[in-house]
This record gives structure tokens, sequence and C-alpha cells, in this order.
């Protein structure tokens, strides 16, 4: 019976690690990108984790979350050494994403469809999509993959650790733009410091899908894989799920 | 030419603006309208003139709206988008969805500031949950501040029907009626004045044939009808039904109770327009702060008067089509057309506009190409008292999200105010039924034609139509309904598998109650967030005066003849 437990024991410990613990790890961008993703206190928090987490538990899986730059994050998913990775769409033969991830532009297996606006200082200009247009200095936030679109444009880019940063520099220097989440503009517009200063656009300048992509070398199967996207799926289309989701921040 | 060459200017002419009519055009097409030709000329000239800096920053940008699947929508799209583009030159994508994904679009851009539309044809039972999220557009701040420019001087807010369904406690205006839609008693006129019919009704309930003025005359009616053999216009035998209803499940099915049903019932307060301290959804709610819904918390959503409500929902059933199991509001809506339906305590005007209840040969239409069926009253249930509101109606309304601003909001204005304006709105009323202005209800044109609509035009001239609301303020998040169809659907399940009816109608309200008043508890809303009350015996609330009400005797049947009805809204 020893003899039996051990043997047990040894091909319990081989076995791949979706047999003996349903957990995984993912990676999340460590810069700011409120309320989506951010840190508090040395923990990854946002909308985008919690809506994850969400999706996970009723497969009864539990996650690790770290907080890595993108490249980085992106790299060690190909490579298998985390199961997957928050971050927008990306072309790679090593990662599992929905089926309609490029088929639409707004994926149904999406976690959520963020739009990031254009904030200037109360003039007569008016962001309508030519990116052209965008008064400078362009401020982003450190880490922000929304700099490779303005450096091919043959932009520069000012970026500061936080959106806050940013807004501050705006209002200091009267002049050029903050690119940041419809969500955090709104947050600025009913600040009473910043309210009567400031113009939003209505127009994003970038809307991004954000997905949980999968490494093809994660440590839980296909199936389970489908079945948390339509998890995620179902509780951000739900009527319910997300008044109590967006409460929270 | 040569056959190409043809064709090629054939696609140009077809595909061009040179296709494109001009203001003058237009206004010829908008006949009958409550303005002559030459005040059509001026108000159109005053939209083409405002837009003309506006469409040139817009170039090439489309201005999108959404809006419910209902004819007016559809006019909307196909046709009035169209001219304010040839007037304008502003396009306009003119989305027609169903109310859910309405809902879930704006709720989801007032979440996350994303620009999902630039605006909405947004029910006003949303009020609540706008003057409490404060992530839409004060229109009464907009035409007076930053979209003064943009404001029709021929507006005529005055000329608007139930301007009050869009406003906010204060009155600030924070959606405009785009579409009035009530809902009232529907029922065959040619069945309920035939001699036998009467007869025979008489003798059976000893008390005349007539208008239900309650629940209990609307019972024996359906009783009276269910299996009679009933003949049309058209000269079908029909084996008739003495009801209609739905109960498919989907967000429909909630709305079917949130529209008011426990209101009819009784369950409220008075007090118009929703009942004070208890509305129309059974939420006691002091200083416009919603403090519960369970009788334990002093509200009503699960008092004897709401029980009365499901039960009879329930138990009405027996007396209306098969059929009404797979119906959803939109094909419930025109099912009565069929001619086997003798009366509909819960019909939605909106599709008493399509072809079936009006075109000639259609089994619900006279000989004289007039229909055969009436609006009347919606009759009371057994809680309900004088002083309370008797009925339901709202308004689609025009609803523009925070998110949206300058340009667009400039131009999505503009294109509600098109949409609405004293120039089209008539035409609009003729094509869908659903009217916005009381220039168009007092229009000589529908004077002449008054017997057309069956009631709806006595309807909406009376005073009485004030007594019709909707889901009020106090409502303070509209995705409440959900817990109500979820449970609805629980329940009928139950119902299904034959579970009894009073025990199955207690549980499903009391669960309904606690699951809203749960959900209550955790919104964070910017203005008048549910602040629940302590639990306390349902007794102590039962025997305050008012609402919720202690269980009541059943009441005597009354009715009343429709013709003497009508004089009360004449």
């Amino acid at each position: 019976m020893k003899r039996l437990f051990c043997l047990f024991m040894i091909c319990l410990m081989f076995s791949p690690i979706s047999l003996w613990a349903d957990s995984i790890t993912i990676s999340v961008e460590n810069r700011e990108f409120y309320p989506f993703f951010f840190i508090e206190n040395g923990t990854p928090k946002g909308i985008l984790l919690d809506m994850v987490n969400d999706g996970l538990k009723p497969l009864g899986i539990k996650s690790t979350i770290k907080p890595l730059p993108l490249r980085r994050g992106l790299k060690m998913v190909e490579r298998g050494n985390l199961d997957a990775i928050i971050a927008p769409r990306i072309k790679n033969s090593n990662f599992l994403l929905p089926d309609d991830a490029f088929e639409k532009d707004i994926s149904a297996h999406r976690i959520l469809q963020i739009d990031s606006v254009v904030v200037t200082y109360k003039s007569d200009y008016e962001f309508l999509g030519n990116i052209k247009t965008l008064p400078v200095p362009i401020r982003i936030t450190l880490g922000d993959p929304i700099e490779s679109l303005f450096k091919k444009m043959g932009f520069s880019v000012d970026d500061a650790a936080s959106g806050a940063h940013n807004i501050k520099k705006l209002m200091r220097d009267k002049k050029g733009c903050v690119i940041t989440t419809s969500l955090k503009a709104m947050t600025w517009l009913e600040d009473p410091k910043y309210h009567s200063n400031i113009d939003v656009s209505t127009e994003p300048v970038v809307s991004r899908s954000y997905f949980l992509i999968f490494s093809k070398k994660a440590s839980i199967g296909q199936d389970k894989i489908k079945q948390i996207w339509k998890e995620i799926a179902k509780n951000r289309d739900d009527y319910i799920y997300p008044i109590k989701l967006f409460t929270a921040y | 030419m040569k056959p190409k060459l043809w064709f090629v200017v054939l696609a140009l002419f077809i595909c061009n603006p040179l296709h494109a009519k001009t203001l003058e055009e237009w206004a010829k097409t908008f006949e009958p309208s409550a303005l002559s030709y030459e005040e059509r000329v001026k108000e159109l000239k005053w939209f083409q003139e405002v837009s003309k800096e506006l469409a040139k920053k817009l170039d090439g940008k489309t201005i999108r709206s959404a809006a419910e699947h209902i004819k007016t929508h559809f006019y909307e799209r196909d046709v009035l988008s169209k001219a304010f583009f040839d007037i304008t030159g502003i396009r306009v994508k003119h989305n027609i969805i169903g109310e859910g994904p309405v809902v879930k679009e704006i709720m989801t851009q007032l979440r996350t500031g994303r620009v999902i539309e630039h605006i909405y044809v947004n029910d006003a039972d949303l009020i609540g949950t706008h003057l409490r999220y404060q992530g839409v557009v004060n229109l009464s701040d907009y035409m007076k501040g930053e979209g003064k420019k943009y404001t029709n001087p021929y507006l005529d807010l005055k000329d608007w029907l139930n301007l009050e369904f869009g406003q906010d406690y204060s009155g600030n205006q924070l959606q405009l009626p785009d579409q009035q839609f009530s809902n009232l008693y529907w029922f065959r006129y040619d069945w309920f004045t035939d001699p036998k019919n009467k007869a025979d009704f008489k003798e059976r309930f000893g008390y005349e044939l007539g208008v239900p003025i309650n629940w209990a005359a609307y019972e024996d009616i359906a009783a009276f009808f269910t299996g009679r053999k009933q003949t049309n216009p058209d000269g079908s035998t029909v084996t008739a039904y003495g009801h209609l209803d739905y109960l498919k499940p989907s967000p429909s099915l909630g709305w079917r109770f949130t529209d008011a049903w426990l209101s009819i019932a009784g369950v409220g307060d008075k007090g118009l327009p929703n009942g004070i301290p208890v509305d129309e959804w059974g939420i006691r709610v002091e200083n416009k702060v919603p403090v519960g819904s369970m009788v334990e918390r002093g509200g009503a959503m699960n008092s004897p008067a709401a029980v009365y409500a499901l039960s009879k929902f329930m138990e009405w059933l027996k007396f209306a089509p098969p059929e009404a199991k797979d119906l959803e509001w939109h094909t419930a809506g025109p099912r009565a057309a069929k001619g086997d339906v003798a009366q509909r305590i819960f019909q939605y005007i909106t599709w008493l506009s399509t072809d079936a209840f009006h075109q000639k040969g259609s089994p619900v239409v006279g000989k004289d190409g007039y229909p055969v069926w009436r609006v009347a009253p919606t009759p009371h249930g057994r809680y309900w008292d004088e002083g309370m509101k008797v009925g339901y109606q709202d308004a689609g309304s025009w609803t523009i999200p925070k998110s949206v601003r300058d340009s667009y909001r400039a131009a999505a204005w503009l294109w509600a105010q098109f949409a609405s304006s004293k120039t089209v709105s008539l035409k609009k009323f003729l094509v869908g039924g659903t009217p916005v202005r009381k220039s168009t209800i007092n229009h000589p044109h529908i004077d002449k034609n008054i017997k057309k609509w069956a009631g709806l035009i006595e309807f909406y001239r009376s005073p009485a139509e004030k007594k019709w609301t909707d889901s009020g303020p106090n409502v303070p998040d509209y995705a409440l309904s959900v817990t109500w169809v979820a449970n609805l659907e629980k329940s009928l399940k139950e119902f299904h598998n034959g579970a009894s009816i009073p025990e199955l109608a207690q549980r499903t309200m009391d669960q309904m109650a606690r699951d809203q008043d749960d959900m209550m508890a955790t919104l964070k809303l910017r203005k008048y967030s549910p602040q629940l009350n302590p639990i306390k015996s349902k007794d102590y609330w039962l025997k305050q005066p008012g609402s919720p009400k202690p269980k009541r005797a059943p009441e005597k049947p009354e009715t009343i003849a429709y013709d003497q009805l009508i004089k009360q809204w004449q």
C-alpha cells in the first residue's frame, strides 16, 4: 500500500499542473491605467483584474497576478513562463486568443473595450479623429503601448508615471494634451480643480479590446480557456454585474 | 451613348446627393403638418443656416443615434435622417435595435464614458437612473448656455405632451420626449355591443357587458368570451379568447410588470404621478431617497396587493391563446389583430398603428374601413384607490450622454429637435401612431379622421391622460428590473409545473423584494442613493395608513358602456 501511495505521489508530481491544481499565473502591465489596472500599496488592482478573476471563479481556478512591463509579460507568456496576460490583441503563433479576436473590431470574447480620449486645455480646439492635429506635447503614462502609434507618425511623447502627473502638467503649461481613458477623463471633468479648464474629446484616439491572452503552453487546457472567455463575456453582458463592478471604482 | 455609360450615369443618379431633395421639396413632403408650408420652410431654413459651420467641421463624420424597433423610429431612420442630411449636411446613422440593447448600450456608455452612440431614444422610465448617475446632458442648462445657438427658436416646449416624463425632481429636462406610447385597455367594440352577447352575459353574470372598470369585471368578461364562437367583419368565425398576454422569458417580461402592473393592481400610494411615498414599483421613497421594497422596510413589493397582481397575471393565462408562452411584448403587440381576442387589459398603443389593425379585409376592420376595436381606460385592481395613477404610458426620449461633447453634442441635439419638430411631427404620427406634440393630436386632419384611432385621440386630448404615467424618478437604477425578470422566469416554470398560485405568487414577490433591496443596498449613486430602512415586522407597516395595504376582500364587478365612457374623455 505504501509503495502504491509513493507511486501515486510521483505520478502526481510529474503530471501537468492543471490536473492537480487549478491555478494560473497572469501578467498585467505594471503601469497606471486607472481604473482598469493599477497598483495600490504594492497590490495589483482594477476592473480588468476583477473581471478576469470573476470569470475564473465558477471554474474553480485561482490566479496569481504578476505586474510586469507589457513587452516582458508578452515574452514570458510566449515562452510559457506565464499562463496568460491581460493585453490588447496581438498576433503571435504562440498565443491563444478567441477565434473572433481578429475578425471583428469588437470581439464578443474580449474582456472590455477601452477608449483613450484626448484631454486639452480649454480652447477652440476639438479633436475630430485626425491625430496630426493633436496639440503638443502629447502626454501619456509611462509604458502605454499607444506610444508606438505616435512615434510612427513622428510625434515625440512626454510620458509620466501617472495620469495625475500629466493633468497637472497640462494645467501648468496650458498647452498640449493628455491621452487617457474616457473613464479617467470623466473623473477630471467632475473635479472642480480641472472642470472649467479642460476639454475632453468625444472621438477616441484609439479604441482597444482587452483580452485574456493565453500561452499555448498554458497549464490549463483549451476547453477550459474557452470556458473562461465565455464566463467573462457572460458577466460583461449581464445587466447586474457591471453595476457592482463599476460601483467599486 | 454606349450602354455602359448609361449604366454609370444611372448609378451616379441613384447613389449620389444629386438625388437629394431641396429644402422646399422636403417642406412639401411633410404635409400634413401643424405648420403651413411657409412656416415649414422657415423652420427648415433655420436648421440649414445653423448647421452650416457644424457640417463643415464634421465633414465625413456621422452622428450615431439608437432607438428601438418600432415604426416611428424606422420612419426617422428611412425618411427623417435623409431629410436632415439633405437640409443640414449632417449625416446621421439612426440604428434601430431592441429596447434591451438600447438600455444596455446607454448604461455601458454612462459607466465607462465610452462613446457608443452620440444620442439615444431612451425611455423616460430611466429618469430615476439618469438623475442619480448624473451621466446625461442637462438639456435645460444646455439650451440656456452652450447649446443656445443650436436650439430651435420654433421648438415650443409648451406644445409637448408629458414633457415632465423627462425631468428630474427639480424640473430639469434630462430627456426630451420623441414619441409617446400609452398602455390602454383594448376590446372588440363589435362583440361587446352585439345584442346576443349582451343578453347572454347579463343572464350569466347579472350585470351589463361593457368596458370593465375593475379587474373583477375583466375576469368575468374573459371567462365569458373564452371558447365562445364569434364572427368577424371579414366573415370569419373564430373560437374567441377572453384575454391576451405574453410570458416568454425576456427583458420584456420584466417590463410587463415594471410598466405599472403592480400600480394598476393598486400596490402604490395615492398621489400623481407615481404615488407618494410608495410608488408603482412598490418602492418606498423618503425625501427622494429609496428606502425599501420589502413590506418589512415600508415598501410594497411583496404586499398583499403585489401578490394579488402576480396571481391574476397567472390565473388569467387560461383565458389567453396558448402561444402566449412564446410571445414577447413586440410579438404580442399586433396579436389581437388576428381577430380571435375579445379584450386585452395591457395593450401598448405602439402596435395599434400596424397595418394588421387598420387595413381593409383585416378581421378587426369593419366594412366601412374603420376599426371594430376600441381603446379605453385601464381597469383597476382590487387595491386601487381614487387619487392613484390609473395606468402606464411613457415616452421614448432623446438622451445625450455627457461623454458626447462639443460639435457632436450640438449635431446630436439638432437631430433630436429636427426629428420632433413641428414641421415633421404630424407626418411622423400618421406613420407610427405615437404622438409627441399637442399640435399633432389637436390638428384638423386628426379631427377629420378621428374614427381611425378608435379612442386614442380622445385619450390624449383628455385631462385624464395625466393619470397614466411612466416609471418615475424614484427608481434608482432601471437595471433593478432584471431582478424582476429572473424571479418571474423561475416562478413561471413552477407555475407550469402546477404550483399553487397564491403561495407561489407570495414566494416570488418575497424573493423579488428581497433581491431588489439587496441590489439597492449595493448602489452608490451620485444623488439620492438608496439608504434602506431597518427591518420591522410586516404587521407594523400593514397597520400604517396607505401602502403597503392589508389584504382586501374581492371587489364587486363593474362595467360601463363605451359610448358613455368616451364622453368622459371628450
